[in-house]
């Protein structure tokens, strides 16, 4: 049987500044789930933007179900769930479901109709107990993306793209998703999976198109699905098997040590690192490990005892600026609402902890040496210092912040998901800085869901389940599988 | 700079119109009506400049004129100090207004514009208390500031508005100080995660711009040789109109010093043009307040433009 094709585009071609899509020609079937590979700035985003409507300006025709896109004046044809989610935070969760299309008569809205409309969409994405009224900003990223989703299918879109849909979500959650992803299919709705993650491309996948510089350079079908060849094109060079740099945790140096911590959710929580010691913290969500890290960055009420390189601090610093002083860093969640300032320059944005003397001016020169520096170190891909920080891709815009925290001769560097939404290259990148970060003697615990992720970098993962660490991972002898049932294990006893 | 060069286009544009339509228009006399009325405004339009770009707004701006002006004239008459005694006196109220204002929005965590509007009220009340309710004379000794001076035949007080718009244009984007003003306004949580406390810089802005308000109170006050505890009711309105065409931003982030000065000249040129042609009160505030809204309209297209 010859499937259906749903969504043709030929010649697509779409610059900027400068040509980022190269004549685009592919198509999708109907029931078909796509992934679309490709590095930062190969021109994923932008397609995603012109399938969903958000570009216009673009040469080419694209024809949806023999129709071209531009006639379409349906927005519910495609729908689009971004990286960096776009819900209104201060309505409702239903509210943001039905958003653009609420059931009402003469303007009033119909509440009842809206309230159980919305239970029945969070049902098809597991999320039956959530309350449909809560303000959407009370929930966290992973159930946020989840409503998207839920947003998607309940618009009964034929074609639906997933930008980056498991970046914040746990093993649980992207199996939950996937099976969102069949009935999907299953309802002949098309798929368009864009991510970096190979492994989950692969799992999901019927076809897989790589993209780089704008240009499509692989198309492989699910019987041909090969890494190595991804990877290759994906870069564009050889993908050697990067070695990690062999480096030696001073044992029996401690340099850390973080006694009885105890927020609302943490219950005595202690840890001790060696001196330039990378460790993880892996959990379910709400599990408490990105408490831990906002506890030691004075984001929370929290007591404990801190000693940091023989100074015992007695208590936690209370605010971040106290945190920085003791020689802290943070890098946070949500880039885009904790760290860029968006409309600003790449080098304010890197610098804006660097500048020491606020009753002087600021040395254009000095702060352009300190960004072409610190971008040295994080290989940041940019224009120059004054270029605005909101046109670099995720990845870059990852390193600019990473790059904030460079310099400072830290002691302890508090990294929460630090390679979400970042591209396979510029995910081995940070990696290299954070290793050689605590090469100089730095400490770095991560907090992440990926756990794939922490086991690339990190000395020793330790699992947290409801606030308390449940086990403690040695890299001499991990296992994937047992850290994953670690996450698990005091939960299912109780 | 290209933001700044369409605001002089405009003006240039504004002022070709009136003289075509008034040959007396481009004149001496006129010029100096213009340059005569700027200067309180301009100190106003700076305050409101670097607070809006914090994020913040200060409606309190033209009480504190009011208070200042009125600490002037009863220190100077009634106490017999000197003007820069008297001025100086003002120059500490004013930044201890602001002190205040700061320090409860922001350690109180309260909107900037439900604190301001009361310390408009409170102002506009000790200022009548302080001069009880009159308007005091005081003559030439403050007068003199307001007259033309030999150099190009301006008054020293518009040369003292012109020496702190470019004082505070610096201030804003070559200083630390100045780019965290930015920052806050951009993207508070970012800067407080960065590691920077972010408390003082938004409380000083607002003893800035207090101090500011004695400055539009000296300018005021020469104006009228005399201390009017009813002055610059409403005034604070015509500052953030002139901050907002001059492309500064209500959300924060985003402003100049120089482009609320050209939008201080805007308006000058529009009411002082449209008086010139017998247009009466109530159709000049009509055309005015198009105005405002049309250039708030141009810069949001220029700015998503810029942004696609």
């Amino acid at each position: 049987m010859v499937p259906e094709v749903l969504l043709t585009l030929s010649g697509i071609k779409k610059s900027f500044s400068k040509p980022v899509l190269n004549s685009i020609d592919m198509q999708l079937n109907k029931s078909e789930c796509l992934g679309l590979l490709g590095a930062n700035g190969a021109g994923k985003s932008t397609l995603s933007r012109i399938l969903g409507g958000s570009i216009t300006d673009y040469e080419g025709e694209i024809t949806i179900a023999d129709r071209s896109l531009r006639a379409w004046r349906d927005d519910s044809l495609v729908s689009t769930v971004h990286q960096e989610l776009s819900q209104i935070t201060n309505l409702s969760i239903a509210e943001n479901i039905f958003f653009g299309r609420l059931p009402n008569q003469y303007g009033v809205i119909n509440q009842r109709s809206l309230l159980e409309s919305a239970k029945a969409a969070l049902e098809l994405v597991g999320l039956e107990s959530l309350d449909a009224l809560k303000r959407i900003e009370e929930v966290d990223l992973a159930t946020r993306q989840l409503i998207e989703i839920a947003r998607a299918i309940a618009h009964r879109s034929e074609l639906i793209i997933l930008d980056e849909p498991t970046s914040s979500l746990n093993k649980a959650e992207v199996q939950k998703l996937f099976k969102q992803i069949h009935s999907a299919k299953k309802r002949e709705t098309s798929v368009l999976f864009i991510s970096h993650k190979l492994d989950e491309v692969f799992a999901i996948c019927d076809r897989i198109a790589v993209l780089r510089d704008g240009e499509i350079v692989l198309i492989q079908s699910r019987h041909e699905f090969d890494e190595e060849a991804v990877l290759n094109a994906m870069s564009g060079e050889k993908n050697a098997e990067k070695q990690s740099k062999d480096r030696q945790v001073e044992r029996g140096t401690t340099s850390f040590n973080l006694k009885n911590l105890r927020t609302q959710k943490l219950k005595n929580f202690h840890l001790t690192l060696q001196r330039g010691e990378i460790a993880g913290l892996h959990g379910l969500d709400g599990a408490g490990h990105k408490e831990i890290l906002k506890a030691l960055f004075g984001l929370s009420d929290s007591q404990g005892e801190l000693t940091l390189d023989d100074k015992n601090l007695k208590s936690l610093p209370k605010t971040p600026h106290a945190a920085f002083q003791q020689r802290i860093g943070y890098v946070p969640e949500d880039r885009q609402k904790f760290g860029l300032l968006p409309g600003e320059s790449i080098s304010l944005n890197i610098c804006l902890n660097k500048l020491k003397n606020w009753l002087g001016w600021v040395n254009k020169k000095e702060t352009a040496i300190q960004t072409m520096k610190a971008a040295r170190m994080t290989k940041l891909v940019y224009g120059g210092p004054e270029q605005p920080v909101s046109e670099l891709s995720g990845g870059n815009q990852q390193k600019a912040i990473f790059a904030r925290w460079l310099e400072h001769d830290l002691e302890l560097l508090l990294l929460d998901e630090p390679t979400r939404g970042v591209d396979v290259r510029a995910r081995e990148e940070l990696h290299e800085v954070i290793r050689d970060l605590a090469c100089s003697g730095t400490n770095v615990i991560i907090a992440s869901n990926d756990l794939k992720d922490l086991m690339r970098s990190c000395d020793r993962i330790i699992t947290i389940v409801q606030g308390k660490t449940s086990k403690e991972f040695w890299r001499e002898s991990w296992d994937e599988a047992e850290i994953t049932a670690a996450t698990l294990s005091i939960a299912q006893h109780d | 700079m290209t933001k700044h060069l369409s605001l002089l286009l405009a003006l240039f544009l504004l002022i070709l119109f009136f003289s075509l339509l008034n040959p007396l228009f481009f004149s001496t006399p006129t010029l100096q009506a213009i340059g005569n009325q700027i200067p309180d405004l301009t100190f106003l339009a700076v305050a409101l400049t670097l607070v809006m770009i914090t994020g913040g707004i200060d409606l309190s701006v033209g009480s504190l004129l009011a208070l200042c002006s009125s600490i002037i004239g009863v220190h100077m008459i009634s106490n017999g100090a000197s003007l820069s005694e008297a001025f100086l006196i003002s120059l500490l109220g004013g930044a201890l207004c602001g002190l205040i204002t700061g320090t409860i929005t922001t350690l109180g965590k309260i909107p900037s514009f439900i604190v301001t509007l009361g310390m408009l009220e409170c102002a506009r009340g000790v200022a009548y208390l302080v001069t009880d309710s009159q308007t005091v004379y005081i003559g030439s000794e403050v007068g003199a500031l307001a007259e033309s001076t030999g150099f190009l035949g301006v008054s020293p007080i518009f040369m003292l508005a012109i020496v702190i718009v470019i004082l505070a244009q610096l201030l804003l984007t070559r200083t630390v100080y100045g780019r965290y003003l930015v920052a806050i306004g951009t993207n508070l949580d970012a800067v407080r995660l960065s590691g920077i406390n972010p408390t003082p810089y938004q409380i000083s802005v607002f003893m800035i711009s207090g101090t500011l308000c004695a400055f539009a109170a000296l300018s005021l006050t020469a104006r009228l040789a005399s201390s009017d505890p009813n002055a610059a009711i409403g005034l604070e309105l015509s500052a953030i109109a002139a901050a907002v065409i001059g492309g500064t931003s209500l959300m924060g982030g985003r402003g100049s010093v120089i482009g609320s000065f050209i939008g201080v000249l805007i308006i000058a040129v529009l009411q002082t043009g449209l008086a010139s042609m017998g247009v009466d009160e109530p159709t000049k505030r009509i055309i005015t307040g198009a105005v405002i809204v049309f250039a708030a309209l141009m810069d949001f297209w220029r700015t998503k433009q810029r942004r696609a």
